[in-house]
């Protein structure tokens, strides 16, 4: 992707306004490491939104609200309870690329690899927009809507990130195969569980990499709904329910190997989660 | 090319540049001269061009030079040299850990960013520091060893 010219704002207003300006020629930027991932034949104008202060991250009655341009780093390095972006964090690639790799840039553009969708499809919560007018929107519903765009949001300026805070009876799972430290995902597992007088109330689990776009698995959910909350639930869930869909395993994995590793990291996910909101060790 | 001028700091000195938009900011920083800054594998992986940003150690294959616009910039040639090594790099000579060379400078930048920030790191926080830099050369053991080093001598109070 080439830029050929760029504007810094301060204020979210002035972002807006360049980007209605510049139409198909505007190019959004935060930490910018997307753009050797991104094909694009006509130049581009960059919108560096580092400069414009959504970048804290604050605690709020039942959610963390997280401004778009939080590094993973600061994700990392945040520390409350009910936090657990951190545990998404660590395993993202390495330091040097945390340091300046944003949340908002993260799910603004989803690749197959990108972590922190399968995180958020799991946790849920809400975003804030900028569209003509500020809009918030559930987090599955503008997952969703992304589809339509081939994966990215268009004509909007993602403001804040808003996911649950954790609190007694719930617990996340999280769990990142790669074949290298650094490496892209091969298997990305996200599990979401809250626990009621030791019955599995409600649960969202949902996978990256082995898909184009992070999917959740609603069969699975439906069938730990209302079980014990105790590991053993991982015997409710057929795992024959993943024929179902269209996986595409990475780079010299067969379909198989795909399935299998799939189904190790949803029980962990599940394990680490259910351990999690039952008051047990991760 | 449609030029443009940014400024920042760099090693302490305000400076002013004229460059392409689209250019990263490891091309700006060696057609100025500052060559301790390195080539390596130009997609975000090896940390051989690290230089800190406003604190941070950052890939500049990664960076374009306009996002370095008003920051705040060191590259190795901002800490010390051959007569008066910074502690870093005189750990990293007491324990043997330089061969070829060549990660050396990304190596010692991701180190000054983790010891300004955590003087006495842990064995966790010292790993997630520096695994954004390969070495072909040592194993890291070596390297690993002058961390230790620089740790305990913060730990004793010693200079930094
Ligand atoms: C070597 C390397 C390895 C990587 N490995 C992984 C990995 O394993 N897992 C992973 O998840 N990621 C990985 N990434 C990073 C990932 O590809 C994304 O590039 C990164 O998270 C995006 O963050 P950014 O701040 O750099 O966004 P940018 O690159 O600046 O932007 C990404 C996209 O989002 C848009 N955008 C950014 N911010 C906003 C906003 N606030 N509102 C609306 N649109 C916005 C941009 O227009 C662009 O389309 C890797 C990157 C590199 C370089
Ligand atoms: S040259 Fe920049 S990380 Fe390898
Ligand atoms: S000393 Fe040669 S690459 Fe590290």
């Amino acid at each position: 992707m080439k830029i050929n010219d760029f504007f810094l704002p301060t204020k979210i207003s002035e972002a807006y306004a360049r980007l209605k300006k510049e139409g198909n020629s505007a190019w959004l930027m935060a930490g910018g490491t997307s753009t050797a991932f991104v094909k694009s034949t006509s130049p581009k104008t960059a919108i560096d939104l580092t400069r414009l202060p959504l970048r804290g991250i604050t605690r709020k009655s039942d959610h963390f609200r997280i401004g778009a341009c939080a590094t993973v780093c600061d994700l990392m390095e945040y520390k409350a309870e009910g936090w657990v972006l951190d545990r998404v964090a660590r395993r993202f690639v390495n330091q040097h690329v945390r340091n300046i790799s944003t949340l908002g840039g993260n799910i603004s553009r989803v690749f197959y690899w990108s972590d922190f969708p399968v995180a958020l499809r799991a946790l849920e919560g809400t975003l804030t927009m900028r569209t003509s007018k500020e809009s918030k929107v559930k987090i599955s519903e503008a997952f969703h809507n992304m589809l339509a765009h081939r994966g990215a949001f268009k004509d909007v300026i993602l403001e804040y990130i808003d996911v649950p805070r954790l609190t007694k009876g719930m617990g996340f799972g999280y769990s990142k195969e790669t074949r290298t430290s650094e490496g892209f995902s091969t298997a990305t597992v996200a599990v979401f569980v809250k626990v009621d007088k030791g019955l599995i109330s409600d649960v969202r689990i949902a996978a990256g990499s082995v898909f184009p776009f992070p999917m959740r698995f609603l069969k699975m959910e439906e069938a730990l709904t209302g079980e014990k909350a105790e590991v053993g639930c991982i015997r409710k869930i057929d795992f024959k329910d993943l024929d179902r869909y269209a996986l595409t395993p990475r780079e010299g994995m067969t379909l198989d190997y795909c399935k299998h590793l799939l189904k190790v990291k949803i029980s962990d996910g599940i394990a680490q989660a259910v351990a999690e909101a039952t008051g047990g060790s991760r | 090319m449609n030029k443009k001028t940014i400024s920042f700091t760099l090693n302490g000195e305000s400076r002013e540049f004229d460059i392409d938009p689209n250019e990263r900011l490891l091309g700006l920083l060696r057609r100025n001269g500052f060559k301790g800054t390195k080539y390596g594998c130009l997609e975000g992986t090896c940390g051989a061009c690290t230089v800190i940003m406003d604190g941070k150690a950052v890939d500049s294959c990664l960076v374009f030079a306009f996002q370095a616009h008003g920051r705040n910039v060191v590259t190795i040639e901002g800490l010390g040299d051959a007569g008066t090594p910074h502690e870093i790099q005189q750990a990293l000579i007491e324990e043997g850990a330089v061969q070829c060379g060549y990660c050396t400078p990304g190596m010692v930048l991701s180190a000054k960013a983790m010891f300004d920030e955590t003087p006495t790191p842990d064995d966790e926080t010292i790993r997630l520091h520096m695994d954004g830099n390969l070495c072909r050369c040592t194993g890291y053991e070596k390297i690993w060893s002058a961390m230790k080093k620089v740790s305990a001598k913060h730990e004793r109070g010693g200079k930094r």
